[in-house]
């Protein structure tokens, strides 16, 4: 029913995906963007206050925002703390190692949700993709964001090491009350150096698809489910 | 329904101006919610400072009498924005 008004055109995109930075602190094999380093020409402060500006002048509803690592650019809560203020929802992606206590209480904003990465439900699993102590830092990063009852999504990338974890990774997004959203691995970036030892064979993917069917009543494109 | 209601959006909803009327957006979900209603309701009125009555007779013919189709059709769909808890409504006399 929907399509036939989007069909006609809509005045503004409902949500704009925004890279803020490409700089970021860990360096996951398969990360689709090769984050890593600050790269030449990212925005500024005063130009970032500008983009949401115009994106809120045009009443974008949504922003969703990426990286790289978004905390790791040091005017990133200011530039949330202004979206908000314009009325923006803002969804950020994050590695989720720098968030601690005091971040967690700059975004308690009903306007604000989060999206962690783990590729795995024990260190053992996560930390070869993610870096050695990923996993402890995005446990206690979750931990905060809990306290805050701030609304929390842990996304998966599907590869051959995070499928036999697939339960307990529900089980974790379980007991922090979390989404928990499987995304698809990409050969993009690092991703395609990474793509021969990581992406699932057709046998997998199928086995995937029955664990979907077991899990969300058969309903494959539901595949965000809230836990909390 | 009291003519005399002015209504504002729910927390964390949203609304903008389209070609077809209005669109919602809720951030429970997120869902959007697409509203037919022309030029006949602006987003405007739900910063809650125009009641149906002003805004009904600042229509072209318009009057809050009974069976005045226009006036229905706008209580109708306000009546069903509050119902998903889009809107808040609130009677001002």
């Amino acid at each position: 029913m929907a399509n036939q008004y989007v069909e006609t055109g809509l005045c503004a995109p409902v949500n704009v995906t925004w890279e803020v930075t490409y700089n970021c602190n860990l360096s996951c094999i398969h990360c689709l963007s090769d984050s890593g380093l600050k790269r030449k020409g990212e925005l500024t402060t005063k130009e970032s206050f500008g983009v949401i500006d115009a994106l809120a002048a045009m009443k974008v509803f949504q922003l969703n925002i990426g990286g790289g690592e978004p905390f790791m650019r040091p005017d990133f809560l200011d530039l949330m703390d202004y979206a908000h203020k314009k009325g923006m929802v803002t969804c950020i992606s994050t590695n989720g190692t720098l968030i601690d206590r005091h971040i967690a209480k700059r975004l308690d904003n009903h306007l604000v949700y989060i999206q962690v990465s783990l590729d795995g439900a024990t260190p053992e699993s996560n930390d070869p993709i993610r870096g050695k102590g990923s996993f402890d830092k995005v446990i206690a990063a979750l931990e905060c964001l809990k306290e805050r009852n701030i609304e929390i999504s842990i996304n998966t990338v599907l590869t051959k090491r995070s499928l036999p974890e697939l339960d307990k990774m529900v089980d974790l997004a379980k007991a922090y009350g979390s989404k928990c959203r499987i995304s698809r691995f990409r050969p993009s970036g690092r991703g395609k150096d990474s793509w021969s030892q990581l992406n699932v064979s057709k046998e997998e993917m199928l086995g995937f698809s029955d664990w979907l069917n077991t899990h969300l009543g058969g309903d494959p494109f539901g595949l965000e489910r809230n836990y909390a | 329904m009291s003519s005399k209601r002015v209504y504002t959006l729910s927390k964390g909803v949203q609304v903008r101006k389209e070609i077809f009327g209005l669109l919602f957006y809720d951030y429970r979900g997120p869902r959007l919610y697409f509203v037919p209603s022309k030029d006949l309701l602006p987003d405007s009125f739900f910063d809650g400072g125009v009641s149906i009555k002003e805004l009904t007779d600042a229509l072209p013919c318009s009057s809050t009498r009974p069976g005045n189709p226009i006036a229905d059709q706008i209580i109708l769909v306000l009546e069903m924005l509050e119902r998903k808890g889009l809107i808040h409504g609130q009677s001002i006399c």
